[in-house]
């Protein structure tokens, strides 16, 4: 038999650790920095941002290697066409004059002026690279539940 | 591919939850293999027909005019 690795709980838990403390560090303090120069908070959500995405990358090694290859097939499919989905319905959704509406008054609430200025383009860019990331990670997750469905489905009777 | 597993585990009276604990993978898997919905790998084959003390062949046949 083809032994299957064991889950690893601790560290799964540790590096889970390291994908959410980071950001709701960066979130706590932010009172702290906004009185801090630019460079200095670019540089410190800068850093909260890579441990993040090096905490789910070890995450989803150790995912990976406890996987099976039906779900292993599952993730293929669903990163494939989740990624392809995901970053088109961004692009269309650009084209939708009430989704643009709806960005710019984020923006301008956010940044706490009509007038576009640095504060702004940042901000918007970052929504922008958040929205994609998030409209990837809900069409894979979708795709890989209809997957499951599809593949689970009771066989056709000949 | 085709597959005898659920007359096989019938004959055993195995849950598809105890194939897939004997084999090493999820029910999920057992589901769709034994469906027709999923092509097991030659290793996974192997490890079924092990399970079942038979041989791969006794166990899947390959669909004439279909691709892997």
């Amino acid at each position: 038999m083809t032994p299957r690795p064991q889950s690893r709980p601790r560290l799964y838990l540790l590096f889970l650790a390291f994908c959410i403390i980071p950001g709701l560090s960066v979130i706590a303090a932010i009172p702290w920095l906004k009185t801090q120069p630019d460079n200095l908070v670019f540089l410190l959500t800068g850093i909260a941002a890579a441990i993040t995405i090096l905490a789910s990358l070890a995450l989803a090694i150790l995912h990976d290697r406890s996987m099976g290859e039906w779900e292993r097939s599952n993730s293929r499919f669903s990163v494939f066409w989740g990624d392809a989905i995901g970053t088109s319905l961004v692009g269309l959704l650009l084209a939708v004059p009430v989704f643009r509406d709806w960005v710019v008054s984020i923006v301008t609430a956010f940044s706490g002026t009509a007038n576009i200025d640095a504060q702004s383009v940042i901000l918007a860019f970052v929504g922008g690279f958040i929205t994609v990331v998030m409209a990837r990670v809900l069409c894979m997750a979708l795709i890989s539940i209809g997957w499951t469905f599809w593949k689970s489905r009771p066989a056709r009777e000949v | 591919m085709k597959n005898r597993i659920r007359v096989l585990r019938a004959e055993r009276r195995w849950s598809q939850a105890d194939l897939a604990a004997q084999v090493g993978v999820s029910r999920n898997s057992i589901i769709s293999i034994e469906n027709g919905h999923f092509d097991p790998s030659l290793t996974l084959a192997f490890d079924i027909a092990a399970a079942f003390e038979m041989k791969i062949e006794d166990i899947f046949e390959r669909e004439r005019g279909k691709s892997a």
